[in-house]
């Protein structure tokens, strides 16, 4: 049941009616099961595979949970977090990077392994993260959440199970607890960012799809450096309103079911440093990977600079590792880690440079990020290591400068650039603002007719459910 | 009156709601993209035709599916008679007209082809029979993929196929639906899946156009089977409302928009020069040097043309553009193809108006009947030679 269907509307519409007749505990399991039906909807056979990382996670968590006692009851409660954290990311690796190993492994001359063919559940990246996180916070103390009905609404509450936000329990249990109904504004503003989440990815993320997957195909050898920069901040827009698109409709989702998620995007491609985008884009991703690995290694490499350095790399391959089983996901992880290793070294002398150079520099800085994070994306999206070297040499040397594409497709381009520029600001603050806190009345009101006509025709004229969101295979 | 903030009353919420859809009701009456297209047209200046044999309308029959069954209206040659099929894109059958010319009612202007033919019955009686294969924009990746189908299915396969090669073409590269639609020939699918390489260039074309094929015909699959889906369900019951079911005309005149906003707006016309280079560039020519190659494997003569071009249009960078033309001759040269650059034949009083300024691709019935000339000047001596030699 993909999020820009029909079906999806219809059944959403079914959940917010059904959420609001019901209360408690009915609440719950009904929140429970559409969130099960919503998957099954996908593929019922990893159904299970949900609930028994779920179920598991949250008995594991019963065992990690701070209690008074002896060293000896310490190390067991840290033995159980290792081996519970095992196990959940032992599913993951399982689903997601046996064939990998395998094949690693299969390159030392005797080993003949079969390699697995598994098809990987949808959103098990991201569901196994929130149970990490979750087993991590109760053993520092953190509350249980129970009973098991309401805990498995953590990894499995649809809108935000399949590409996120990646929740934390503290932001997730005290809503579910509290139960309180969404009121017509909020759902209201469900609405508005749902038909926003639509527009971007049917009209703007689709229309450069094709661009995109033109250009990356026959190994792009034919590209000029030109081609392969517009290709680069094309595919760049293009995954943009595709996973910002799905994030809108998964908060609005559950805006109208009366929980407010975490953003998940605040206009990236303006931040002016790469460790500013990484504040900015896939932000739960970024503080879950920032909380749980990297201020931890952090502390155990202490006054050692360098070694920061190292695990900064590392982590961010590991962020790489995690999008998706392959060299150039990991490549592209340490590029970004390169990135903010490079602004770190920077920011010493930049300080001791004459004030007037501030503003001059925060231009650059921020140009210098958008190009920078741009390429980055030909790793993402190249299919071998070899094609991304190639484009990547093709743009740095500003081999041939000779535009190929037609011109609608640079148009494209433009016009996606100028919507994200001209209009993502915009709509961002729109959508920040507290929908408890408009006053309706205001004449302005009546705008939203109008706004929803004509999102509607667009949504009509630009449908095609069956293309899918970037992040599902993640 | 002023509510606390964050308060919606119900009378808002119903006001909301009918407002919403007296929107959509008011929408669905009229097609606002297609009023401005009309405005932006200017009353009809943007392109004139006069009508065709193969005019736009019906150009698609060369193309696909509609091939398979174009091809069954065909009459196959007499005993004796050898087809001679032409290939090439929208310059080979359509009469563009004038600024201000008015179009002439029942009547059919002649296309190069068939002045070409008539010439060549002149020479060779009885010999030949022309077919024409041309289709919109159709590129050499898709001329390729064509030629499959009349060199490995076709009842009668070509003696002779005239290549009509425009530069123009060059830039784009893909498999577009209409084309795909012959994948539901076997045997085309079989020779395509014997012919394909996955080192040429065109291969990831190829592959691409085969997978589309797959997921449309699932789906039409599933809505010709009628299998209950709630999806299909919705979609059927939003039919009722005209917003959606006009959505696909609406939504071509949208693009239309664009585009008449893209010429009028931006300057960006079809006669605006381009660059010419890049992968699409390196497929056409494999497809073209891999269309010779399949020709003559299947012992078809092979006789290609550099498309005429405006004299009144500098719509090429002119280095690309010699460059492009001796690769072609040095091609063609390789191959043992009959080359003729007709680049120069058509003068400019010839051709049509497009949108904003003389037209870039397409001439007038006269411009027709220069080219069918040229060609019967270039080629048709050695086809009347041939003909006894078949």
């Amino acid at each position: 049941m993909s999020f820009t269907s029909y079906t999806y509307l219809a059944f959403l519409l079914v959940a917010v009616v059904l959420v609001r007749l019901t209360s408690g505990r009915v609440r719950e399991v009904t929140l429970l099961l559409l969130s099960l039906v919503f998957y099954a909807a996908w593929d019922v056979r990893f159904v299970p595979v949900l609930l028994a990382v779920g179920v598991f996670t949250y008995f594991a968590a019963h065992a990690v949970a701070r209690r008074d006692g002896d060293a000896a009851v310490s190390r067991r409660r840290l033995a159980w977090l290792a081996w519970s954290i095992a196990g959940v990311l032992g599913v993951l690796a399982v689903f997601k990077y046996s064939t990998m190993l395998v094949e690693l492994v299969n390159l030392l001359p005797f080993a003949r392994l079969p390699v697995p063919n598994l098809v990987l559940p949808l959103g098990i990246s991201f569901f196994t993260f929130e149970c990490v996180s979750y087993l991590l916070d109760v053993y520092k103390g953190g509350k249980e959440l129970v009973p098991l009905r309401r805990f498995l609404l953590f990894p499995a509450f649809w809108p935000h199970m399949v590409a996120g936000p990646i929740l934390r329990i503290k932001e997730f249990a005290p809503q579910l607890e509290a139960a309180t109904p969404a009121r017509a504004a909020e759902i209201l503003a469900g609405i508005d960012r749902l038909l926003i989440g639509w527009l971007k990815k049917l009209v703007l993320a689709n229309a450069l799809a094709p661009l995109v997957d033109q250009g990356f195909s026959n190994g792009a050898v034919a590209n000029s450096a030109i081609d392969d920069w517009v290709l680069a901040l094309a595919f760049g827009l293009q995954i943009y309103f595709d996973f910002s698109s799905y994030t809108d409709i998964a908060i609005g989702s559950a805006r109208m079911l009366g929980f407010k998620f975490p953003e998940n995007f605040n206009l990236p491609y303006h931040a002016d440093s790469p460790t500013e985008f990484w504040n900015r884009w896939h932000m739960t991703l970024s503080r879950w990977i920032r909380d749980y690995v990297f201020f931890p290694l952090n502390l155990r490499a202490g006054r050692r600079v360098w070694l920061r350095y190292v695990y900064l790399v590392l982590v961010m391959a590991l962020v790489g590792l995690w999008h998706g089983a392959g060299l150039c996901f990991v490549l592209w992880g340490a590029w970004h880690g390169a990135l903010m290793v490079g602004h770190r070294l920077l920011q010493g002398p930049a300080r001791r440079l004459p004030e007037w150079t501030e503003k001059p520099l925060a231009v650059a800085g921020r140009l210098a990020t958008l190009a920078l994070v741009n390429a980055g994306w030909i790793l993402f999206r190249s299919p071998t290591v070899g094609q991304a070297g190639r484009m990547l040499r093709t743009m740095f040397t500003l081999r041939g400068l000779k535009p190929a594409f037609s011109v609608n497709d640079y148009l494209v381009v433009i016009l996606a650039l100028g919507a994200y520029l001209a209009v993502e600001p915009l709509l961002k603050r729109f959508v920040d603002r507290d929908p408890l806190a408009v006053d309706y009345t205001r004449l302005r009101f009546w705008l939203r007719p109008l706004a929803y006509g004509v999102a509607l025709d667009l949504v009509f004229m630009f449908d095609k459910s069956n293309v899918a969101f970037i992040y599902f295979q993640f | 009156m002023r509510g606390a903030p964050g308060e919606l009353s119900s009378a808002r919420i119903v006001g909301l709601l009918a407002a919403t859809l007296a929107i959509l009701a008011i929408f669905g009456a009229g097609n606002p993209f297609k009023a401005f297209a009309g405005w932006t047209s200017g009353g009809g200046e943007t392109v004139r035709m006069q009508p065709t044999r193969l005019d736009p309308a019906h150009a698609d029959v060369t193309c696909g599916k509609d091939l398979l069954g174009s091809l069954a209206g065909v009459p196959t040659p007499d005993p004796g008679r050898h087809r001679i099929v032409f290939f090439g894109n929208s310059q080979q059958y359509t009469a563009s007209l004038p600024r201000g010319a008015t179009v002439v009612a029942d009547h059919e202007a002649t296309i190069a082809s068939d002045v070409f033919g008539a010439a060549l019955e002149r020479r060779a009686p009885g010999a030949y029979t022309v077919y024409n294969a041309s289709a919109p924009n159709q590129t050499p990746v898709e001329v390729l993929w064509q030629a499959l189908y009349w060199f490995k299915v076709a009842s009668v396969t070509p003696a002779v196929i005239v290549v009509q090669s425009s530069f123009d073409s060059y830039r784009k590269a893909g498999i577009r639906p209409k084309y795909q639609e012959l994948l539901v020939e076997p045997r085309f699918a079989a020779a395509l899946a014997a012919f394909n390489r996955p080192d040429a260039p065109w291969a990831g074309d190829f592959l691409a156009a085969q997978h589309d094929r797959e997921v449309r015909k699932t789906e039409v699959v599933t809505a010709k089977e009628e299998r209950w889906t709630p999806e299909v369900g919705l979609r059927g019951a939003l039919e009722h409302l005209p917003l959606y079911r006009e959505r696909a005309a609406r939504k071509e005149n949208f693009l239309l928009d664009l585009y008449s906003v893209r010429v009028l707006a931006l300057g960006i016309s079809p006669t605006t020069r381009r660059h010419i280079a890049g992968q699409a560039l390196t497929q056409s020519f494999a497809a073209m040097t891999d269309l010779l190659r399949l020709a003559r494997a299947s012992g078809a003569r092979v006789l290609v043309y550099n498309a005429p071009v405006n004299p009144a249009v500098s719509m090429f960078y002119q280095d690309e553009y010699d460059a492009y033309v001796e690769r072609l001759r040095a091609l063609t040269a390789a191959e043992s193809a009959a080359f003729v650059d007709l680049a120069a034949a058509v003068p400019s009083d010839r051709w049509g108006y497009w949108v904003d300024g003389p037209d870039p691709i397409h001439f007038n019935e006269e411009g027709h009947r220069v080219l069918a000339a040229r060609l019967d000047e270039a080629f048709g001596p050695q086809l009347a030679t041939l003909a006894h030699e078949f």
